[in-house]
């Protein structure tokens, strides 16, 4: 792993003492005791600027691949801020107490530098008039009343596509509150659209007032949220806006409804949605680096949403008690308090969102998590292609990869690296699409690949596919549904499409209901599915019920979640053990394990049940050579092994998802890594498979000596230390087979890493989960021209071999002395088994020397994987999945080439 | 849209019998060298296409891939790009391939509008030692480290605007008893200097699986009356921990954060280490502190 200059950045940063104080994505601007109202817009204007070119940075490469799904052009981007002035760390601002109730009125600067030109202030005017009943009702009552000066601020940024969105100064340096907002406009004229959505993000701000919340999941999630539902409120805002451009300004920064469930994820949770480091100082010329940061802003504002749909005035409740006294809701804790509360408060006791009890659910949102969890996170933002689909266009999915480093104070440093993207079919098989997706190179925090998953596969069926991204010493995943969203075939997007993931092979099917209306026996395909329900009353933001029933079973119910969609289409990862509760013990003293699910939370000492100053745990990071202590390890993912030391035997406890039907693929450096069985029976390590680089996986027996070392070593505790009378150290012996939970080091010589996939339970007893039949696939080569064809084929087997196996192979017919193919050793079909690579050499005899050939390579049963052709005359050499073409011109009657075949055992 | 496998077969196909020379020159040619330019602003193929020329031979990148393939003689190889972007002044890159006794790819061969100078030092990741003779790939260019472990590129082409592609470049590490490394570039260019940090290589032989966590450790002085020297470690009153040294003379303690007593005697020989405070201000403080008998 390469230490990028951002960690430079960050110490710099350090060192020049400007690190701003805990206020999220608030900006302080310290003045002094100065009031000279031009040195003060200086110092404002210098640093939203350099905000707002950070954030256009830091979001540049996520936005440039937003483009492939928005339905438009996305407008301009730009975060709207709240500054704060200071005086020697103070805030400016005399009475900062709340006085709810009274109404804000908006001031227009009217002549001047500063006035907007007559139609926008009238837009704005209009836009504010038409909204303040919505966002009196779903944000409650400004926090201070009073009049509000708005002005005209256009500062630029340096970048074309995205501006200073708008800024909301509590107290202007003369006593005064102001919006200052830029004229969004181009060569055509105003774009009221955004415009519209940002004054009323900006309005909001001013509502909240001068006590921000200290965290951005909830600061800029509130306002997120409620800018988008009052903006889709009939009536909110003015008639004569575009409600497509309106909705093309929310799906850009403040709404992603439709891939909620993809894009939840631990790695998104923080305090600060843009890291101090990168958002206060300068970033390397260029402007185009990556991170998660404008997945936080959009997942912040949706999950707010879901909650919404059923409260829509929870916010406001929630505000009217914090601005009572905004210090006593300074932690994570006092928030989530203050959350449940104001639910209770509304409903009852019993106040569920989303079907769950408002800490569960607290607990599934990533983005709420606002805890600081330092150490090395990785994170998949995928979407579907929706446009521009055409020829064999089947499952087109961008995936981006965010891979970034979080350290004790919050500062990020973008990482840069390769990882090798796994693609695992419905029964947990490797297979590939096109050479450029078998590697995803990332910089400055961020890659991406978009492959196309072929229609193959499950016969034009949509079908599940898990996606894992190996990086350093991490995994990301996604489960997406290819097939199930838009094809070439079928370009109109489907409206309700997803995953189930963690089901026994079976015959499923999902219903959906809403309030006004249902779905059933929507049929499931290799665990995926996809509907274009066009109901108008679906695609609206409300709640839904989703059952996904097991049709063989007697339409038994096997899972029931209740979801809250914002409005639009909407797509769903379903998980069979969701809300699983686990529970085991660590040992006292000095112990080496791994867990067995997956928690929800990301921070260790919320899973072990410690306090961060008595949690000790290390895990060896062979990239330093050395081990991160607590808080550095990062979150306790399933498969990574720690060191921990406890006190007293360790009752743990916490909730998360089973991993016990879903192999666990855990990311491997070059060098000792500390890997865990996830497994809740013993595995063997030699039966384990290995995947190095975009090669297929392979037993873990295989590669020892080659891509990884001769011996693991587990770790044995020593007899107690005199002193504490609990085991302190130990010793690390060869182990061969782990326990479950117990951590071993393997070794790794793979220049590229590796990655090591810990199957299902059942796959573990030797079966595969639901009885899969025998594994095979043909494919025909066929070499036609100078009107004359001939036809070869290959492929590969369960059971099949090298040699001649009379169940598959077949020698070639008689010849009669024309155009003809054989495959080394006479044969007209030649199969082989799976697992690793194999050569078909392929002759092609009986050619007219100067004529023209097209040689083809197409299905003839089952579904061929991914394969090369290598023909070195016609200066051919190309991978392809499922079909090639090529032609060449016969030189001589004889004509050679290879096939070349990857698959996993 | 994406291509379909068909489609890029039939494309590269057709690219490639457009690729098919272009140039003058000698028949005695037997091997190829083939790559894929990329233009650094773009991170993409040269577009309109660059000319690679060999010799006499010259031939134009495949339009979609920036592919070429060039026929050339066995023997020092020496390649020039040549690239009119469509705004800016032309470019030209040349490349030393080396030696070359047969057909060759030799890669991503990246052009950008400015060049700059790649230094950095290759260490070995056990000792932190550097690794002098190894070789270092980089961009197209190749250089060997010195004594010191350190390395210069120069004429490495770049582009301020075009990072993300830059940061992309892969480059590798090859020494004699280490297994291969490859690299990728973090930093930009300051006053026209990339620095590629330090690169470390494991070996293959290094068996030995790492120690087990210990957040304040160190050594034994002097070495021959280390073994079987016991290390307390109190907090307040109270004995804490207790650790007999053993042949690697070396003691280690995994505690939380703290303030504590350290202090080591031989009940042997008889000698005792001075008494000393150590203060853990947080749980990923490593202190390391040697003691040495008396």
């Amino acid at each position: 792993m390469n230490r990028p200059a951002f960690l430079r950045i960050a110490l710099l940063a350090l060192a020049l003492g400007s690190l701003a104080g805990a206020r999220a994505t608030t900006l302080t601007v310290e003045i002094g005791s100065g009031r000279d109202r031009r040195t003060i817009d200086a110092a404002v204007e210098s640093r939203v600027v350099l905000f707002a070119r950070n954030a256009a940075a830091l979001t540049h490469a996520a936005r440039r691949a937003q483009r492939r799904s928005l339905r438009r052009e996305p407008p301009p981007f730009g975060l709207p801020v709240t500054v704060l002035l200071t005086d020697r760390g103070r805030i400016v601002g005399g009475d900062r107490s709340s006085r709810q109730g009274e109404t804000i009125t908006l001031a227009f600067a009217s002549v001047g530098p500063l006035a907007f030109p007559p139609a926008y202030r009238g837009l704005l005017q209009e836009v504010f008039e038409a909204a303040r009943p919505t966002l009196d009702a779903l944000f409650g009552p400004p926090a201070r009343g009073g009049s509000v000066l708005v002005t005209n601020f256009d500062a630029r940024i340096g970048d074309r596509d995205a501006v200073v969105g708008g800024i909301y100064l509590p107290d202007n340096g003369s006593g005064r509150p102001e919006i200052r907002f830029p004229v969004y406009a181009d060569a055509f004229g105003f774009k009221a659209e955004t415009a519209a959505v940002n004054f009323l993000h900006c309005v909001l701000l001013a509502y909240w007032g001068a006590d921000p919340i200290p965290f951005d999941a909830y600061q800029e999630g509130f306002v997120r949220a409620v800018t988008a539902r009052a903006a889709r409120t009939p009536g909110a805002l003015p008639r004569s806006l575009d409600r497509s451009a309106v909705e093309a300004v929310l799906e850009a920064t403040y709404d992603c409804s439709p891939y909620y469930d993809w894009w939840n994820q631990r790695a998104l949770g923080a305090p600060r949605f843009i890291a101090p480091n990168l958002r206060d100082l300068p970033l390397p010329p260029g402007g185009s680096v990556g991170g998660p940061y404008l997945a936080r802003y959009l997942m912040a504002g949706t999950a707010w949403q879901k909650v919404l749909v059923e409260y829509p005035s929870f916010i406001a409740e929630f505000r009217r008690t914090y601005h009572r006294s905004p210090a006593a809701f300074r932690s994570e804790t006092q928030l989530l308090a203050l959350a449940e509360s104001t639910l209770t408060g509304l409903a009852g006791p019993n106040a569920t969102v989303e079907g769950q009890r408002f800490s569960e659910w607290h607990a599934r949102q990533a983005i709420l998590q606002a805890r600081l969890v330092p150490g090395v996170r990785v994170m998949n933002q995928p979407f579907p292609v929706l446009d521009g689909l055409s020829g064999s266009d089947f499952g087109v999915f961008v995936i981006q990869t965010h891979w970034f480093e979080t350290d004790a104070r919050g500062d990020e440093t973008l990482l840069a690296g390769r990882g090798f993207p796994i693609f695992w079919d419905p029964r947990f098989g490797r297979f590939s699409t096109s050479a450029q997706d078998d590697r995803m190179d990332l910089a400055g925090g961020y890659g991406a690949i978009a492959p196309n998953f072929p229609r193959d596969l499950a016969a034009g069926q949509p079908y599940r596919v898990v996606v894992d991204i190996p990086i350093g010493d991490r995994t990301a995943r996604s489960v997406l549904p290819a097939g199930a969203v838009a094809t070439a075939a079928q370009p109109t997007p489907n409206t309700f499409f997803g995953t189930l993931l963690g089901f026994p092979a079976g015959t499923y099917a999902v219903n959906v209901s809403w309030p006004g209306g249902s779905r059933t026996g929507l049929p499931v395909t290799e665990f995926a599915f996809g509907a274009a329900i066009q109901d108008a009353d679906f695609l609206r933001a409300q709640r839904l019920t989703v059952t996904v029933v097991r049709v063989d079973a007697g339409n038994q119910v096997v899972l029931r979640r209740q979801v809250n969609k914002g409005p639009g289409p909407l797509g769903l990862d379903l998980r069979s053990a969701e809300g699983f509760q686990a529970s085991g013990s660590l040992s006292s003293g000095l112990s080496a394990f791994g867990l067995l699910a997956e928690p929800f939370a990301a921070y260790a000492p919320d899973v072990l049940g410690t306090t961060p100053e008595r949690t000790l745990l290390a895990r060896w990071n062979p990239a330093r050579n050395r081990f991160d202590f607590f808080p550095n390890t990062g979150s306790l993912d399933p498969g990574l092994g720690f060191f921990g030391r406890f006190d007293a035997p360790r009752p743990i406890g916490f909730f998360g998802r089973s991993t016990a039907r879903v192999p666990v693929t855990v990311a491997l450096r070059p060098g000792w890594n500390l890997v865990a069985n996830p497994r809740s029976t013993p595995v063997d390590l030699a039966r384990l498979a290995v995947v190095v680089g975009s090669a297929p996986p392979r037993p873990y027996a295989e590669l020892v000596g080659q891509a990884l070392g001769t011996e693991a070593f587990e770790f044995a505790p020593g007899p107690p230390d005199p002193a504490s009378g609990l085991p302190e150290t130990g010793t690390l012996r060869p182990v061969s087979r782990l326990q479950p939970g117990q951590a071993v080091y393997v070794r790794v010589f793979a220049p590229e890493g590796a990655a090591l996939v810990f199957g299902t339970e059942l796959e573990g007893s030797g079966s595969r989960s639901g009885g899969a039949p025998p594994r095979h696939w043909r494919a025909n080569l066929r070499v036609v021209g100078a009107g004359s064809s001939a036809l070869a084929q290959f492929g590969r087997a369960s059971g099949a071999t090298r040699g001649f196996d009379p169940a598959w192979d077949a020698e070639l017919p008689p010849s009669a002395g024309g155009l003809q193919i054989a495959f080394a050793g006479g044969l007209f079909r030649d199969v082989r088994g799976f697992g690793g690579q194999e050569l078909f050499v392929a002759r092609v005899t009986g050619l007219v020397p100067g004529a023209r050939y097209r040689v083809r390579v197409e299905p003839a049963a089952g579904h061929p994987l991914r394969f090369g052709i290598r023909d070195d005359r016609a200066r051919v050499d190309l991978w392809a999945y499922g079909q090639a073409e090529y032609s060449f011109a016969a030189s001589a009657s004889e004509h050679v080439l290879v096939v070349t075949s990857r698959e996993q055992p | 849209m994406k291509l379909g496998p068909l489609s890029l077969a039939v494309l590269l196909a057709v690219g490639l019998a457009g690729c098919g020379g272009g140039g003058t020159g000698g028949s005695d040619t037997s091997i190829e060298v083939s790559g894929t330019v990329v233009w650094l602003g773009t991170g993409g193929a040269p577009q309109p296409p660059a000319t690679v020329q060999i010799g006499d031979r010259s031939v134009q990148t495949e339009p979609l891939s920036g592919a070429f393939s060039l026929p050339t003689r066995p023997g020092p190889v020496s390649l020039l790009v040549v690239y009119e972007p469509p705004s800016g002044s032309m470019v030209s890159f040349r490349f030393e391939l080396g030696e070359l006794a047969r057909s060759t790819d030799v890669g991503v061969l990246p052009i950008g509008r400015e060049r700059v100078t790649a230094r950095g030092r290759v260490v070995d990741a056990g000792t932190s030692q550097p690794v002098a003779g190894a070789r270092v790939r980089f961009a197209g260019r190749e250089a060997a480290t010195s004594a010191d472990g350190s390395f210069v590129l120069v004429e490495v082409a770049y582009d301020p605007d075009g990072l993300n592609a830059f940061f992309g470049l892969e480059g590798t590490v090859d020494a004699s008893g280490y297994l291969p490394l490859t690299f990728t570039p973090s930093s930009p260019a300051v006053r026209g200097t990339v620095d590629l940090g330090d690169l470390a290589l494991s070996r293959p032989g290094e068996d030995t699986p790492p120690p087990v966590p210990a957040n304040l450790f160190g050594r034994i002085l002097p070495p021959e009356r280390a073994e079987g020297t016991v290390v307390e470690l109190s907090s307040g009153e109270s004995v804490i921990r207790r650790f007999t040294v053993g042949s690697d003379r070396r003691y280690g303690f995994f505690v939380p954060a703290g303030t504590y007593r350290l202090r080591a005697f031989h009940p042997r020989f008889g000698l005792s280490a001075p008494e000393e405070i150590v203060t853990l201000e947080s749980p990923d403080q490593v202190i390391a502190r040697d003691l040495t008998l008396r």
